[in-house]
């Protein structure tokens, strides 16, 4: 009673109805709207059951941006990860310039992935890029590609502006993380002799498995989202080689199938869903520890 | 023994400068063809510029739509960020006091909003319904929505630092509720409020998709919107899309450079801490 007093319930109230209004209500109504064949055509919304979800399903040219989502997700998070992992292990220790290099490779990080998208879609031009130029400097010309223009390449340039931007967000996270090593026991190894491979597998990679686990979790969430470094880069070209659901998503909006558009959304949301409450389960099981 | 230390340390050093090239080069490119002439810049190229134009520059500014969206950016990202601040602050703080079931469900109903993508489409219905779509309240309330479960977060395990001892001699004094939050327990807050505002402005600044979706008239767009229309009509003009692009970029450097310790350590927090 005393309790509820002080910390009036009414303090949360302002919060909980901006995120409710316009976060957590559209996505309850997208439940009802993908069953239904609204669209900017006509007036009158008409429930058609799962109609949009079967039409989903059944037409095999969405195949290719549930593939390409699925594949963004999992190849930045694979390279975020051991990228980011490199670079935190290389500046952890012994570099004297460590806090310049720390900022300058996380600076993609704030800028705006609009921005990002312009700037490579100059940097992996196929005939000016200085990305090919740098390869036929180096004597690599055969390794020179159209990066976005070629349906096979595309997805892995994406891929590699997004690893780009983030592995030193990825590599801040993990710098905290390497702060929690026991530093008696590397001692200790190094007095055994240890190399550093073992070190790093015995040693280092198990006591930093938390902030693994949140790097993780953190890139194959916003790889399953990602929109606008695609959208500005490729625009989800050439054809639909580079299309994520996002992009899909968008473009039914523009086309005016709204009903498409929110079942599209629906089944995102079923999504992550699943791998958020994995993640919050995770989240409140150490606050109530602590 | 120690001398091999040092060489492999100054190799590493080396080796680290170098990569950062990765990410400095990209950004060169553009600072040189900002100066350049149409016909230099049409390839982009990292090639010094024969004379050095800032007329680009002026051509750009000349534009007045840049000092509207500037405004615009700014009265945005700062309506949104404020809100946030303040409707978070005081969300994070009772829950973080009183920790009953019912608020520990609300902060996992917040923390749903981290992973949870955002329906756009039925997000346009509910503001039309509200009668806010294609306004500036409409979108800055929008982000204030996508930005408070991360602030909550945030807030949340600061508070969780505080000594309770200091509410408790609050409320003995004569405190209550409000005057306890703003007057005692708010100043204290102050690290992890700059944080918050500085991350949330800025990813206000150099967001595109709301607008894309929920701003149609462009003279509500800000900055990055704007430049992203330039980018369109002057394809062919790379030296002056570089030039807008840098006069974007300057505003985010700045931020950064100043607040740099309070993003990181905001974001890392954001993410280590859970």
């Amino acid at each position: 009673m005393y309790v509820n007093k002080i910390y009036s319930k009414k303090f949360i109230l302002p919060a909980l109805i901006i995120f409710f209004l316009l976060f957590l209500l559209p996505s309850i109504l997208g439940f009802y709207y993908s069953l239904t064949n609204w669209n900017s055509m006509s007036e009158n919304i008409k429930f058609i059951g799962l109609a949009n979800f079967k039409e989903i399903f059944s037409d095999t040219g969405n195949f290719i941006f549930m593939k390409n989502t699925l594949m963004y997700a999992f190849f930045t998070t694979v390279l975020k990860v051991i990228i980011g992992l490199g670079l935190a292990l290389m500046l952890n220790e012994g570099i004297k310039s460590k806090g310049l290099l720390r900022t300058i490779y996380f600076l993609p990080i704030i800028i705006s992935n609009l921005i990002v998208g312009i700037m490579f879609q100059q940097v992996l031009h196929p005939a000016n890029g200085i990305l090919n130029h740098a390869l036929e400097f180096i004597g690599l010309s055969s390794w020179t590609q159209a990066w976005l223009e070629d349906p096979s390449w595309v997805m892995w340039s994406t891929i590699g502006v997004e690893v780009w931007k983030s592995a030193g967000f990825v590599m801040i996270i993990f710098l905290a993380g390497l702060q929690t090593v026991p530093k008696e026991t590397i001692e200790a190894s190094d007095m055994d002799g240890a190399n550093y491979w073992n070190k790093l597998i015995k040693i280092i990679v198990p006591s930093i498995a938390p902030s693994i686990l949140i790097n993780t979790l953190l890139s194959i969430i916003s790889g399953l989202k990602v929109f606008d470094v695609i959208f500005a880069l490729t625009n989800g070209g050439p054809g639909r080689f580079s299309e994520v659901i996002n992009i899909t998503i968008f473009n039914q909006f523009s086309m005016g199938n709204y009903g498409y558009s929110t079942a599209l959304g629906v089944i995102m949301f079923i999504f992550l869903a699943i791998i958020s409450i994995g993640i919050i389960m995770i989240f409140t099981r150490k606050e109530t520890n602590s | 023994m120690k001398k091999r230390k040092r060489y492999l340390n100054i190799t590493k050093e080396v080796f680290a400068w170098v990569l950062s090239l990765v990410i400095l080069v990209p950004f060169l490119m553009v600072l040189l063809n900002s100066v350049k002439s149409v016909t230099e810049a049409a390839t982009m190229s990292l090639a010094l510029p024969t004379e050095i134009k800032f007329s680009n520059y002026v051509e750009v500014l000349k534009d007045k739509r840049i000092y509207t969206s500037f405004f615009n950016s700014l009265f945005l990202s700062t309506a949104a960020s404020l809100i946030t601040l303040i409707v978070s602050s005081m969300a994070a703080f009772v829950i973080s006091r009183n920790r009953s079931r019912f608020n520990m469900v609300i902060y996992s109903i917040f923390l749903l909003g981290l992973v949870a993508p955002m329906n756009y489409v039925t997000t346009m219905k509910v503001m039309q319904i509200l009668n806010i779509i294609n306004t500036y309240t409409g979108v800055y309330l929008l982000y204030s929505a996508i930005f408070i479960p991360f602030t909550v977060f945030l807030y949340f395990g600061f508070i969780g630092s505080i000594p309770k001892e200091l509410d408790e001699a609050a409320v003995i004094d004569g405190c209550k509720g409000g005057g306890l939050f703003y007057k005692i327990i708010f100043p204290l807050l102050k690290p992890v409020t700059v944080t918050a505002v500085i991350i949330n402005f800025l990813n206000c600044w150099n967001d595109f998709v709301i607008p894309l979706y929920f701003l149609n008239s462009s003279g509500k767009w800000g900055m990055i919107m704007v430049m992203y229309n330039y980018f369109s009509t002057y394809i062919s003009s790379w030296n002056l899309v570089s030039a807008a692009m840098i006069l974007n970029l300057l505003p985010i450097i700045i931020v950064y450079a100043i607040g740099q310790k309070y993003i990181i350590s905001g974001m890392t927090a954001g993410a280590v801490k859970g």
